[in-house]
């Protein structure tokens, strides 16, 4: 089964953006384990949509959902939105969305169930804001306007699920134009870990700061964000939250906020630059854009000393943050997503 | 030709342990191409001689100028050598039968001279490279008040016909401006008599003098401004290794990319020039040096006491490391420190970089991240004055790198930063210092999933900051240079050569694993 791509799609609605994800991860061999269609579709087996618009069966209905299962058997999300923008993401790393009174319009539970956009409960879910729900209404592109679908034609989706164990994706949108707005984004990232690591995994949700290094002062949101606000790491995942997250113990008991580590020089002031986010010139030999690794960490606070969580396998840090998809690498086997790189299909130009 | 290893070794002098390192590299596939002995010593020479067909066998050299036990190695073209005698393998010169004009030679140093069945025919070329005997440096001698004077120092080394001078209130009947000769009569390995010729007539001392006295081999690199002339296995890069004198831990090292060692006017105490030669430690020119302090002085003032480690990879691209620090205390600065740290790293790079490499030099904080020193020196902050990121070397410790074809400049091994709570300046954290907040080298825990400590790979970066300029239109960033293949970042730094991971096969020194030998439990 080869790879699967959302390659330059401008969805016209958050139906069809949300539908986009996970018909790409179906496409690499992740697989419906059941659904509901947010009104009275439900199927406890499998997929239940016929399309992504509004009505019976639809994506576009407020409660949609789908629980997903990743080619191993092994791991599962449940993705699910209010059509409004906003969406619920759950994950399960080993024992699965087979518990709690799932229908049309309630996701089902499982006992390791971690939050990873919006809280409450199954039965009265609360959503975080992750599509991009900018007022912008022109569409260079050729999708239709109208002014109450925001999304309609000027948000580009882009993503990539790998095939092969271990299943890695990644799915990022923008805004095409002005400042380039950041907006749904997801990242299941495998990492190279210790054989004791349970689930060597990072998970990064995003949104406004999706896949951005956060290089100014006391970020509060992002993958910069700041670990060390909160005490006993525990930055809490869910709600509204951009950043990333993963079990940083082999009894997967913590589910901890982790930050990918930039490369620290010591510069004029005495203070160490962080290269790879905010800045790393390109190869003073060939002049060519570096790919440096990323470490994933917990971070540091004062009662506490970071530690190696692993490598990630789909990210690499770019010389400079892109504003936009347009850049590419390696004969267009990555493309520039933030501060990162990230797998590309070889082939396509991105739009931007 | 497998690894070699500085393992525990304990050299009681400088010169002895500037020996190890070089005769590490040797023993990974390191060439000698030249050397002098310094002050009133050997240099390093080449020659058309003649082979005689006797016993001993005689090499005729008219004023060859070397000394007893300096290895030489003959090649013929045209003709051939005596049966007895091999081309290119390498004999030394022999005490006996020695003249100013001709020597015998043996197989061993000190050995019995060779005899030859057959004169040489053709054209015969002597060639000495390396021209020292004794890896003895500098060390205190016990002189009897005897006819004929005896000398004691266990184990000295030495072998009949070395060269020595001494130093100190000598006894009656020797001084300290000539060169004397160890002798074969009476020699063991802890005692020998000298002569002011070789094979000369042994010294009578009349009076006990006033100990200590030293001696001092004029053929071993415990002489004042000896050096050698180092070439990698590959015939590509070269160093040259120079010595102050015997009293001072200081030295002068130089590096070449590829242009080698083959100009200037290199003599028994000055050394060879390069046309891309990087002086890297030291100052000063090849005919007027300056050195720069490299070892402990516990080396002097507590004999014994320093131990050295290192290690030689004898398959390309041949990376090296070579540091040492005071037995019995902390490796940080300020504790005896790391001192005559020397490291070759070749780097993971992009294609286009011609030289792969950096070096890493420290007299004091060997692999220490510290800011301002060693690791952690602020490149910036220097660069400010210093046009172009020419941040030289020669001055202080440090990581030193060609970082275009033709600047040798700064670089820095970069750690890994996150943010965290009080490290919101900017896009940076605080400080380098272990423990510091967010910039991890030293400060890291264990791996959470097994306890285990990690190892994390390390970026040499040329650091931000300074003044832009024709070789760097902005210096606004950093730049990559590679990734170190012999370095690990630790988890927590040492104090000691104590820890070793991955069955003995790295060693912890400070903040760093390094290669280790798989066998040998660390001294610390």
């Amino acid at each position: 089964m080869p790879n699967a791509y959302v390659i330059n799609q401008r969805p016209v609605t958050y139906g069809g953006a949300i539908s986009l994800l996970v018909e790409m991860l179906v496409s690499a061999g992740w697989t419906y384990q059941s659904s509901g269609d947010g009104l009275a579709g439900f199927s406890s087996s499998g997929k239940i949509f016929t399309g992504t618009g509004t009505g019976a069966l639809g994506w576009s209905n407020a409660k949609a959902w789908a629980r997903i299962q990743d080619p191993a058997t092994s791991r599962e999300f449940i993705f699910q939105h209010d059509n409004t923008g906003q969406a619920r993401i759950k994950y399960s790393a080993n024992a699965k969305f087979t518990g709690g009174s799932p229908s049309a319009t309630v996701t089902p539970s499982a006992t390791d169930e971690k939050y990873l956009r919006g809280g409450a409960t199954d039965a009265a879910p609360t959503y975080g804001t992750w599509f991009n729900t900018s007022t912008v209404t022109t569409a260079p592109y050729g999708g239709a306007v109208t002014a109450a679908a925001t999304v309609v034609g000027s948000v580009i989706y882009q993503g990539a699920a790998l095939s092969a164990s271990p299943y890695g994706f990644w799915f990022a949108s923008q805004l095409h134009d002005g400042a380039k707005t950041k907006g749904a984004s997801i990242l299941f990232d495998p990492v190279n870990s210790a054989p004791e690591d349970t689930d060597p995994y990072v998970l990064v949700v995003g949104s406004t700061q999706s896949f951005l290094f956060n290089a100014t002062a006391s970020p509060t949101n992002g993958l910069g964000k700041d670990g060390g606000a909160a005490a006993t790491w525990t930055i809490v995942n869910g709600t509204n939250i951009d950043g990333a997250w993963a079990y940083m113990d082999a009894a997967r008991t913590s589910f901890l906020n982790v930050q990918p580590a930039g490369y620290a020089a010591q510069s004029g002031t005495q203070t160490p630059n962080v290269s790879g986010s905010s800045g790393l010139l390109a190869n003073p030999f060939n002049s060519k854009y570096e790919a440096l690794p990323v470490p994933w960490m917990r971070t540091a606070s004062a009662a506490s000393i970071p530690g190696l969580k692993g490598w990630s396998t789909m990210l690499r840090w770019t010389c400079s943050p892109y504003t936009t998809f347009l850049d590419t690498f390696d004969n267009k086997n990555w493309i520039c997503v933030g501060s990162f790189w990230l797998p590309w299909n070889g082939a396509t130009q991105p739009l931007s | 030709m497998p690894n070699a290893y500085t393992l525990n070794q304990k050299p009681p002098s400088y010169g002895q342990a500037l020996s190890t390192m070089v005769e590490m590299l040797v023993g990974a596939g390191w060439t000698y191409q030249s050397s002098g002995s310094g002050t009133n010593g050997v240099f390093a020479a080449s020659s058309t001689v003649t082979i005689s067909n006797a016993s001993p066998g005689i090499v005729s050299w008219t004023t060859h100028g070397l000394t007893p036990n300096v290895p030489v190695v003959f090649t013929n073209t045209g003709g051939a050598l005596p049966a007895e005698i091999v081309s290119g393998t390498t004999y030394f010169v022999s005490y006996q039968s020695f003249t100013a004009n001709s020597f015998a030679v043996s197989a061993t140093p000190g050995g019995a001279a060779i005899n030859t069945s057959s004169a040489d025919s053709g054209t015969t070329t002597a060639t000495v490279k390396k021209v020292f005997t004794t890896s003895m440096g500098q060390n205190t001698v016990v002189i009897s008040n005897s006819s004929p004077a005896v000398f004691t120092l266990v184990n000295h080394g030495l072998h009949p016909g070395d060269s020595i001078r001494l130093a100190g209130s000598v006894p009656t009947g020797l001084s300290t401006t000539t060169t004397y000769f160890v002798l074969s009569t009476s020699f063991t390995a802890d005692t020998f008599r000298v002569a002011t010729s070789v094979e000369g007539t042994a010294i009578n001392t009349s009076s006990a003098g006033t100990p200590p006295f030293t001696i001092k081999p004029l053929t071993s690199w415990g002489n004042a401004f000896a050096w050698a002339r180092i070439q990698d296995p590959g015939g590509v890069r070269e160093f040259t290794f120079q010595m102050n004198g015997t009293a001072t831990n200081t030295v002068r090292f130089k590096y070449s990319k590829g242009a080698k060692f083959t100009g200037g006017s290199p003599s028994v105490s000055v050394t060879p020039s390069a046309t891309d030669e990087a002086l890297f430690f030291g100052a000063g020119t090849d005919a007027s040096p300056t050195f720069q302090a490299w070892f402990n002085a516990g080396t002097v003032a507590s004999p014994n006491t320093v131990i050295y480690q290192g290690a030689a990879f004898s398959a390309a691209p041949y990376g090296f490391w070579f540091c040492s620090h005071v037995q019995g205390t902390s490796l940080q600065a300020g504790n005896g420190g790391k001192a005559s740290t020397l490291m070759f790293d070749p780097v993971t790079g992009v294609p286009e970089d011609t030289d792969p490499y950096v070096i890493h030099v420290a007299g004091s904080a060997g692999f220490g991240t510290q800011n301002g020193i060693s690791f952690g020196r602020d490149g910036g902050v220097s660069a400010t004055a210093v046009t172009n990121w020419a941040l030289t070397p020669g001055a202080s410790d440090g990581c030193f790198a060609f970082t275009d074809s033709t600047n040798f400049r700064y670089v820095q091994p970069a750690m890994y930063g996150t943010w965290s709570t009080g490290n919101a300046s900017g896009a940076n954290g605080t400080s380098l210092v272990a423990g510091g907040g967010t910039v991890l080298t030293s400060s890291l825990a264990v791996n959470p999933f097994n306890g285990k400590n990690e190892m994390l790979p390390m970026a040499y970066m040329r650091t931000q900051g300074g003044t832009a300029g024709s070789v760097f239109p902005s210096c606004a960033k950093p730049t990559l240079k590679g990734w170190s293949t012999l370095m690990r970042w630790t988890s927590v730094s040492r104090n000691s050569f104590m820890d070793t991971l991955n069955n003995k096969a790295w060693i912890c020194v400070w903040s760093v694993w390094l290669p280790w030998d798989g066998t040998t439990t660390p001294i610390a």
